[in-house]
């Protein structure tokens, strides 16, 4: 199979466009009331993105899905910086690991003294879909204004093996129930046409 | 040939023995209720006849059709036309139900040689099979299960057996948690099904869902086998005196 290069997508008047994967340590400055909205498709390595929301009313929307296959390493760091009051920030993470693959993921929220009423949501959620395959979480939100709405939540699991029973008392075979359930698993964070990169994903290691 | 013949089975769950020594013999068309108190293994009968892995068979066998049942993955029953209406069904995030049934259908059909079903013929299926049994097209983009109501979820339970028309139906407690009106509705949706070529197995507490479906044959299952076996009237004896002289 071809090999599957780490993907981001960018917002840019209404539509998504690929950017160059931001390799190193990348730091995101969002003025006046504009929103940050990328979207990664992660298979190998590093990503660490820093955004800094700098002006009442700016905003990002970060939604990541990493697929971890083999004996990769992949570290994800997304750290935003709610540096105005009235800000909103939403990172949204979706992974799946196999064989031994290891997972490190890193959510930060910062929400310093001057960032009242600001937002910021943070959900991760990964399937293990081998005995070998790690994936760590490690959520980090540092408050310190009074009137702000934050949220974070993690889960890590392997599948429900009663969602493949049910499936299968269907008729539907054990390969194509786990497809139909990782897909719907991740779907809706990736645009249509990328997904037929998920399904090459899952074709190969599953 | 007998259409469904259990001999024998003994079943446990991580080392605990649940069916011991059950038999049951069902020919076509014939629609057989089990009856039994709590613990007397009848949701195991029924997930050991569809597959589940968690049971282990160590004695016994299952035809069905004349195949041997316990050699075949839970997928392969299916296709070969069993269905279980499940006690709890199972939630899908993501998965919508017309989704679903249309991968499960064709499924089947590929198992059987055949072309997937064309969209339109798809939709004619699904229409008519989910306005029987009231279930909106709402809940048909719905994924599979996800918030909905115990009545729902039998409902679409009943609904799946109609759009896949399996041959044997095996039905978990159907009537538990439902309200008189969905009870109608359930029972309508199976006794619409009832045909010469397909045969039912049904699992309850109450008498009350044998008003709406008249069954052939009634059994007592306690301690993992049959005890007993007779006609409709046993259930009515049953609700009346309870399970304790059969104990």
């Amino acid at each position: 199979m071809k090999n599957l290069n780490n993907i981001c997508l960018i917002k840019k008047n209404g539509h998504f466009e690929t950017v160059p994967y931001p390799r190193n340590e990348t730091v995101i400055n969002v003025s006046g009331s504009d929103s940050f909205d990328c979207i990664c498709l992660h298979f190998s390595g590093d990503l660490n993105l820093k955004i800094n929301l700098l002006d009442k009313k700016a905003s990002c929307k970060v939604h990541c899905v990493y697929l971890a296959a083999r004996n990769e390493q992949l570290n994800l760091t997304i750290d935003v910086t709610h540096a105005a009051p009235d800000t909103h920030s939403e990172q949204l993470i979706r992974g799946l690991a196999t064989d031994s693959s290891v997972v490190s993921f890193n959510g930060v929220i910062r929400m310093p003294y001057n960032s009242q009423k600001c937002i910021g949501n943070q959900n991760h959620r990964a399937i293990l879909l081998s005995e070998k395959a790690r994936v760590q979480a490690i959520p980090e939100l540092e408050i310190f204004a009074d009137d702000v709405q934050c949220s974070h939540g993690s889960a890590i699991g392997p599948l429900d093996k009663n969602q493949i029973f049910y499936m299968q008392s269907r008729g539907i075979d054990k390969k194509t129930a786990y497809h139909l359930l990782l897909n719907a698993f991740i779907a809706d964070l990736i645009p249509e046409e990328y997904q037929v990169l998920t399904t090459d994903w899952m074709n190969t290691y599953l | 040939m007998a259409f469904l013949e259990i001999k024998d089975l003994c079943v446990s769950v991580e080392n605990k023995s649940i069916l011991n020594g059950f038999s049951l013999t069902i020919n076509t068309g014939e629609v057989h209720v089990i009856m039994g108190p709590n613990g007397s293994g009848k949701s195991t009968l029924a997930n050991v006849l569809a597959g589940h892995p968690a049971y282990q068979v160590t004695q016994g066998s299952i035809y069905f059709k004349g195949k041997d049942l316990l050699q075949m993955s839970p997928d392969e029953r299916a296709n070969n036309g069993v269905f279980l209406a499940f006690q709890h069904p199972t939630e899908l995030p993501g998965v919508s139900t017309a989704l679903f049934l249309k991968t499960a259908l064709n499924a089947k059909r590929k198992y059987l040689g055949e072309k997937p079903i064309d969209a339109v013929q798809y939709m004619k299926r699904l229409k008519t099979r989910s306005q029987a049994l009231n279930v909106t097209d709402e809940m048909l983009k719905r994924p599979v299960n996800v918030g909905f109501s115990g009545g729902e979820k039998k409902k679409t339970e009943t609904f799946q057996m109609a759009f896949l028309e399996p041959d044997f139906c095996i039905l978990d407690e159907m009537d538990s948690g439902l309200d008189v009106d969905a009870l109608k509705v359930v029972s309508d949706g199976i006794n619409v099904l009832r045909e010469p070529h397909r045969s039912f197995l049904m699992i309850t507490h109450f008498q009350r869902l044998l008003t709406y479906i008249e069954p052939d044959y009634i059994h007592i299952m306690v301690n993992g086998k049959i005890v007993k076996s007779g006609d409709k009237t046993l259930a009515a004896y049953v609700e009346d005196k309870g399970y304790e002289e059969f104990k």
